[in-house]
């Protein structure tokens, strides 16, 4: 207001000192003997330009800066109001694009930076052994000798697992809950606190302890209701009654990718979890998390612990292989500081590169669409440079005005992003406890973008606007337009540039979603509508087994609608399915593993190419035999037969043992774990009698849904405290598909997005062009020339920098597509339907953009168009 | 009349100080006073004379007043602050060091 008011007070007196000066002028030229009618005028003329001093007197005022900020603002505005239809849509473009920015970078906050509620997380490291050939944590044993040999930091173990909870003895409670088992002093070395009730301490993690958990928040604000009271009351962890002592706060989630929803000491492990107590030598690997102390690196902490656990790392005789020595300390703070996870990095590469290319392509066309009035608004740049503003008030203003674009989409884009995350958070399979609100990291970042878009988007304009010639500009409206205005290889690059990223992303995008179609209609190579999967979850005490699943086989065996019923440890397409590693002659690729009885290949109705099944003998003797895949048999014994040759096995699960094995049989290829990608193939091994977890039985039938019901009825009967899940496999099959549908559905709108923006950009430019050739047209119409032939020399001069374009952009999806043939099933990244289905969607966009302008100029009449010329 | 392009950049401001360094004056009466005292040899136009003076002024070396003018109306009349007149030494020893040192070489050319 103060200001306003001083503004007001600075331009009265500025016009006063004009005035007097100019009446001194006056009254000069009378004394001089002029006559009064011309004295004004000559005074006038003697004292030359008076709004130019005026402005530069202006321009010296301080408050200059927010003033003319005012007027830009109150200008842009108004120019909104009078051409809302292009500005809008530019801005609608940006928004929408800044929404989408936005929201990757609010799952990449939430997920790669987040600090999982530790205290000081840059001293928090994990410690394991490399990842050669697959990941392999610490023995128990291991971890309490390093535990006990260093002063350099504190160590702590875990072990990670799934757990079902339920809130009643009877009730069958939830599975699946993400849990930690960790040893007393976890919680405490981390900084967990708890909202309520105490953290684990580790008193809590003797034997002698009566058995407790602690809660995640997001468990206690989902399953629990809240309840203040909750402290004390008993839980059930697979079946097992332990007492709630704490809800820890939101933001811990502990060190892990998954948010984890329990912790409970390690001591209770072996009684909430089938399997062995942990002592020294019967041990579960477990995770080893650090903390260091002050002063302490991680590389001091890895030299340390390696000299440590050297005794251990012995390689076993007779082993190709050796054993890695020494351990890894890296960070546990963020995925990004972890080891390698190339999937994660390549991902995040492939999301971050098509956003940085829409959100160019969204900058590129509003700096068109700025251009472009830039150069109609050449009559007004004139008017104001003739009034004596300076070039570089004019360039602030076309900053201002593209930068107040990029800001309202900005701020819209934040808004919008509230929206999209959660549907983005969906399709990618973000953790429910993950906190995706856009937080002050993601303003900053989105209001960064939108400041860097909008000057991005308005200097080049602003460049070229300014340098306008005056003159050209005001004699009249139609040489500003034909003048030298015409900003001709910059705006075709933006053309050409706009065609290869759209090009760039539709061909990516048909790809997936192609893939994604392909997907729909799988061929499994078996009848997965026929058959039926049983799983069990077993009580932990007085319970054998390998008797229960005898029992069960013959159980199901008696059901009529049964044909063929076998026992595998896994069940094809079941989650926690099992990869290998195997390697002959020289090669080594992972593969999906399974052990299997005798009668597999029959259930499955699996095919023999080569050689023989497993017979009954084999596998109560263990016999080192496989049975593999055909593509398998061709890769390792390529031109001969598979019959009789050895290989050895790596278990993922212990990356220092291999088993040799001969392989008694070949079976032709079929789907059975990994679906995308590449299908290496599938490697059976006898099922062992020995095993952490109970097999499923795979059940062969005509009716697979009544049969379902029979077989959880007839199990049911023959021991109450066995949980009995059945599954048709098709289910199964569409489960893993699913999760590879979603890239698609990602993919799509993003790529439908940059359609629309690049198919506006040319016809932004078309139009353009069609209106800076009005007069050209006119005369060549006059001459004779049909609107035919105008129509082709428009489109032949609009689409030579979109094939340009699309060349360019082609090349890129060629190469780029390499970086998505992981999440592609069944077609080649280089799939030509697809890249050819992609290139003519193009084409007709980009035909349908440039052939609108063309034909309205080419329709017009010739005289006309002169006339207005 | 426009602008003096023969006049040294920076010198225009010299020649302010100085004028106004001998009694307060309004803008047309220092462009009058310049071009009295140099024999009509040098003539400031108003579009060089006002940007200067409001310079200047932002500077705190001059200030301005209305007064009531020899014509009895009322004029912005500038007047040299303390800073201006210790402004007005420094830069005529300038003008001095630049005029001797451009003069030494006119001659001996």
């Amino acid at each position: 207001m103060f200001r306003i008011f001083r503004w007001r007070r600075a331009e009265k007196e500025l016009n006063d000192e004009m005035q007097f000066h100019l009446d001194r002028e006056i009254q000069e030229q009378l004394k001089a003997g002029v006559a009064p009618a011309d004295a004004r005028r000559a005074a006038i003329r003697a004292m030359g330009a008076i709004e130019k001093s005026k402005e530069e007197c202006r321009d010296l005022r301080p408050e200059r800066r927010f003033a003319d900020a005012g007027q830009d603002l109150r200008f842009a505005f108004r120019l909104f109001r009078k051409h809302p239809g292009p500005i809008g849509m530019a801005v609608a473009g940006l928004a929408l694009t800044m929404g989408v920015a936005t929201s990757v970078f609010s799952i990449a906050n939430a997920t790669m930076f987040r600090q999982y509620g530790m205290d000081d997380p840059s001293s928090v490291v994990s410690v394991a052994y490399p990842r050669e050939p697959a990941w392999v944590g610490l023995a128990y044993a291991e971890y309490v000798t390093i535990k006990q040999a260093t002063s350099l930091a504190a160590i702590e173990a875990s072990i990670d697992a799934t757990v079902r909870v339920s809130l009643t003895a009877e009730s069958a409670g939830v599975k699946g809950r993400p849990a930690s088992f960790v040893s007393g002093g976890y919680l405490p070395m981390l900084g967990g606190r708890t909202a309520l009730g105490r953290a684990l301490e580790p008193a809590d993690d003797l034997v002698s302890a009566a058995p407790v958990v602690v809660v995640s928040h997001h468990f206690w604000t989902s399953v629990l209701g809240s309840d203040p009271a909750a402290i004390g009351r008993t839980l059930w962890v697979n079946d097992e009654p332990v007492t709630l002592v704490g809800v820890m706060r939101p933001d811990f989630t502990g060190p892990v990718e998954i948010p984890r929803q329990l912790w409970a000491p390690m001591s209770i492990y072996d009684d909430v979890r089938m399997g062995a107590a942990i002592t020294p030598t019967t041990a579960p690997r477990v995770e080893v998390t650090a903390r260091l102390q002050p002063g302490a690196t991680r590389q001091a902490l890895q030299d340390n612990l390696s000299a440590v656990v050297a005794p251990f790392r012995i390689t076993p005789a007779g082993s190709s292989r050796p054993v890695p020595q020494g351990v890894d300390v890296y960070s546990a703070a963020s995925p990004l500081g972890g080891p390698p996870e190339p999937d994660v990095w390549a991902g995040l590469a492939i999301v971050l590169t098509i956003v940085g290319l829409v959100l160019v392509l969204a900058c590129a066309n509003t700096s068109n669409l700025l251009v472009a009035s830039a150069i109609t608004r050449a009559p007004e740049i004139g008017v104001r440079l003739a009034m004596g503003a300076s070039r570089g008030r004019l360039v602030a203003q076309m900053v201002r005005e593209s930068l107040l674009m990029g800001l309202v989409a900005g701020g819209l884009g934040f808004l919008l992003a509230f929206w999209m995350v959660p549907f983005f958070g969906s399709i990618v399979e973000i953790p429910a406890e993950a906190n995706l609100t856009p937080d002050w990291r993601v303003l900053l970042v989105t209001a960064a973008t939108a400041l860097l878009c909008g000057l991005a988007a308005g200097l080049s304009p602003a460049r070229f606007g300014a340098r306008g010639n005056v003159l050209a500009a005001l004699r009249s409206q139609t040489s500003a337009r034909g003048g030298a205005l015409v900003p001709s290889r910059l705006r075709i690059s933006f053309v050409g540039f706009q065609a290869a990223v759209s090009a760039l992303l539709l061909v990516l995008s048909v790809l997936l979603t192609r893939s994604a179609i392909t997907m729909t209609r799988v061929d499994a190579g078996f009848d997965i509508d026929r058959i039926v999967g049983v799983r069990f979850e077993a009580p932990r005490k007085d319970f054998n087994e390998p008797a229960y699943i005898r029992a069960a086989m013959a159980a199901v065996r008696d059901l009529p609608s049964v044909q063929r019923a076998s026992v595998a440890q896994y069940q094809p397409f079941y989650p926690s399915t099992w990869h290998e590693h195997i390697r002959a002659n020289g090669k080594l690729v992972q593969v999906s593993g399974n052990l299997v009885d005798e009668h597999f290949v029959e259930a499955m109705g699996l095919r023999m190419v080569q050689g023989r099944a497993f017979t009954g003998n084999e596998v109560s003797t263990q016999a080192p035999v496989v049975v593999i895949s055909e593509n398998l048999a061709h890769l390792f014994f390529p031109g001969r037969s598979a019959i009789g040759q050895s290989l050895d096995v790596i278990p993922s699960a212990d990356g220092l043992r291999q088993l040799p094995a001969i392989v008694a049989g070949v079976v032709h290829d079929a789907l059975l774990g990994r679906v995308g990608g590449e299908n290496f193939g599938s490697i059976f091994l006898p099922l062992a009698e020995k095993r952490s977890n109970p097999p499923a039985l795979i059940v062969r039938t005509a009716t697979p849904g009544g049969t379902a019901i029979a077989i959880e009825a007839a199990l049911h009967g023959l021991d109450p405290r066995v949980r009995v899940q059945t599954a048709i496999i098709r289910d199964g099959l569409e489960r893993f598909l699913e999760s590879k549908r979603r890239f698609a559905w990602l993919f799509g709108p993003i790529a439908v997005l940059a359609l629309v923006l690049s198919a506006l950009g040319m016809y932004g430019v078309a139009a353009f062009v069609a209106n800076q050739r009005t007069e050209e047209i006119g005369v060549r119409m006059a001459l004779g020339a049909s609107s035919g032939d105008v129509l082709r020399m428009l489109a032949s001069d609009s689409l030579r920098p979109v094939v340009i374009g699309l060349g360019l952009g082609l090349g890129a999806a060629l190469v780029l597509g390499q970086l998505v043939a992981e999440e592609l099933a069944g077609i080649s990244p280089h799939d030509p339907l697809s890249i050819g289905l992609a290139l003519s969607i193009l084409l007709a966009s980009a035909l349908a953009a440039v052939l609108l302008p063309a034909w309205r100029a080419a329709r017009t009449d010739p005289s006309g168009l002169l006339r207005q010329g | 009349m426009s602008k003096p392009s023969d006049l040294v950049q920076g010198t225009l401001d010299l020649l302010i100080l100085k004028i106004l360094a001998l009694e307060p004056l309004h803008g047309w009466a220092v462009a009058q006073r310049i071009r009295q005292m140099s024999g009509d040899v040098l003539l400031v136009g108003q579009s060089a004379l006002y940007p200067a003076l409001h310079k200047l002024e932002r500077h705190g070396w001059v200030k301005a007043t209305w007064k009531i003018s020899e014509t009895n109306r009322r004029a912005k009349y500038y007047a040299l602050t303390r800073t201006g007149r210790k402004a007005v030494a420094t830069e005529a020893a300038n003008w001095e060091r630049l005029s001797a040192a451009i003069s030494t070489i006119v001659r001996a050319v």
